[in-house]
């Protein structure tokens, strides 16, 4: 059985979390295919696991089975040497963060590698995640220059970005990125969650000998469902994480989570995403029929999926009082010049991408 | 970023990549007395942070260019989770890899050097 590329991609997708059945016999030109997917979709390390246990086969009829093979573990331990430089970082981060009275939670593939994956080595990431408290975006931006890191574009100015911005990402001298967060989604989505809510019962783990902490598991769930849910495209790692971690959590721990801000109609949007693949447990996806949508979540759903402008007229417009709405645009309007020179455009292009966007 | 330095072991035999004229402060069989030498032990660095695959892991201590284990040298650092002579280590891969003990003595004494060498490995 020669299994076609989406097929393949979808059943990397739940590799370890449903039934897969007999082995899969691919063609090195099939594997192939894999290996040269975007790093993001994050597939090759979900390969290499399925090759590894024999839930797939490589065909050695043209004599290139090995080879293929050899090339799978080439590239995924490639992607691995990414992940442990990152993990490195994560660990410097943390400790320097809460050296300068910082509390941080770890998120995204750190923290779902080493918590929710079946074995860490089978997500892979390209970058570090880490929330700090509200208020907090640029005192930590500040504190992680001793680290070498700086902003890859500085912010439009610093007091919106602690009060409007998702996060800041930084880049160290030798290519590292951490995705400095102050909240979870950029626009109104984001601006609901309450930060304590997000720091209350985190769990921790071990990286690089160092203790971190992560969201709990409700809030790791439901960060992963906006992930999902918010991205244009969402990669099949994403919905791995949903899958993942909707066998962790139950629909009866979603209990209170509206106290944190989080938007039920957003994760019941994840459900929907992911459930296709068929790893989404039974009584999430009856949750998600009969959970009531809210219409004006749905609208800002479409909206930050949509342009960067689009979402920032729409937020704007959540924001209410025509003052905040003002001070809101007016930093997006009128930004630093260095935002600008970072981005490598002069105010006045800058102000008619504005007008072109307008209309 | 990614960089990756390979070190390869083949039946624990030290490949391309492997230096063995590190120099290394390291005591080794013969170099000093006998009660020295059985005492150094070695162990992961408390900072290591490492992924591993069958046959092959990839470990660093906040360098950007992580170091590479492959082949059945990757198995010596299975063996690292806890304080180790290199002559554990040997006793452990005996019953692993068909190897003479004398050659597993020899490889694993190289390897761990190159590993101590490379900041990977404490060695006490």
């Amino acid at each position: 059985v020669v299994a076609s590329a989406r097929t393949l991609s979808e059943r990397l997708e739940t590799l370890g979390l449903v039934p897969w059945g007999a082995p899969l016999e691919l063609s090195p030109d099939d594997v192939m295919g894999v290996v040269e997917s975007a790093s993001h979709t994050g597939l090759v390390a979900l390969l290499g696991a399925a090759i590894d246990l024999g839930a797939i086969v490589v065909s050695a009829d043209t004599g290139r089975g090995l080879d293929t093979i050899e090339r799978v573990r080439g590239v995924w331990i490639d992607r691995l040497a990414t992940v442990v430089v990152h993990d490195a970082l994560l660990a410097d981060v943390v400790h320097h963060l809460r050296q300068n009275g910082i509390e941080t939670r770890v998120l995204k593939g750190a923290a779902n590698a080493h918590l929710d994956e079946i074995d860490p080595s089978w997500r892979t990431y390209g970058d570090a995640d880490v929330l700090v408290p509200d208020g907090r975006l640029m005192d930590a931006t500040d504190a992680l220059s001793d680290l070498g890191l700086r902003p890859l574009v500085p912010p439009v100015r610093r007091g919106w970005a602690d009060r409007y911005a998702k996060g800041v990402t930084l880049q160290a001298d030798d290519g590292r990125q951490l995705d400095l967060h102050r909240t979870l989604a950029a626009g109104p989505l984001g601006e609901r969650l309450v930060s304590s809510g997000l720091f209350a019962n985190g769990r921790s783990f071990e990286v690089g000998g160092r203790s971190v902490t992560a969201l709990s598991d409700v809030n790791r769930f439901a960060h992963a469902c906006y992930h999902t849910s918010l991205s244009a495209a969402a990669a099949h790692r994403h919905r791995r994480d949903v899958a993942l971690l909707a066998g962790r959590v139950r629909p009866v721990d979603l209990d209170g989570i509206a106290d944190v801000g989080w938007s039920l109609t957003v994760i019941a949007d994840a459900i929907d995403v992911a459930a296709p693949a068929g790893a989404i447990p039974e009584d999430w996806v009856e949750w998600s029929a009969a959970i009531e949508r809210s219409g004006q979540d749905e609208h800002l759903l479409r909206a930050a999926r949509s342009t960067f402008a689009t979402a920032a007229q729409v937020a704007a417009r959540q924001y209410g009082g025509t003052r905040q709405a003002a001070r809101y645009m007016s930093a997006l309007i009128w930004p630093q010049r260095a935002h600008l020179v970072a981005r490598g455009l002069t105010r006045r292009q800058h102000l008619r991408s504005l007008v072109r966007h307008r209309r | 970023v990614n960089a990756v330095v390979v070190l390869h072991g083949g039946g624990l035999a030290a490949g391309p990549g492997v230096r063995r004229d590190l120099g290394s402060s390291v005591p080794r069989v013969g170099e000093h007395d006998d009660v020295t030498t059985l005492a150094v032990r070695y162990t992961r660095h408390p900072f290591a942070v490492w992924r591993s695959i069958p046959d092959a892991l990839v470990v660093t201590v906040g360098s950007p260019a992580p170091l590479r284990i492959a082949g059945s040298a990757a198995l010596v650092w299975q063996h690292l989770e806890q304080p180790a002579t290199v002559e554990d280590i040997v006793r452990r891969l005996e019953t692993e890899v068909e190897v003479p003990a004398a050659r597993l003595q020899e490889d694993v004494s190289h390897l761990l050097d190159e590993l101590v060498a490379r900041g990977v490995v404490t060695a006490r």
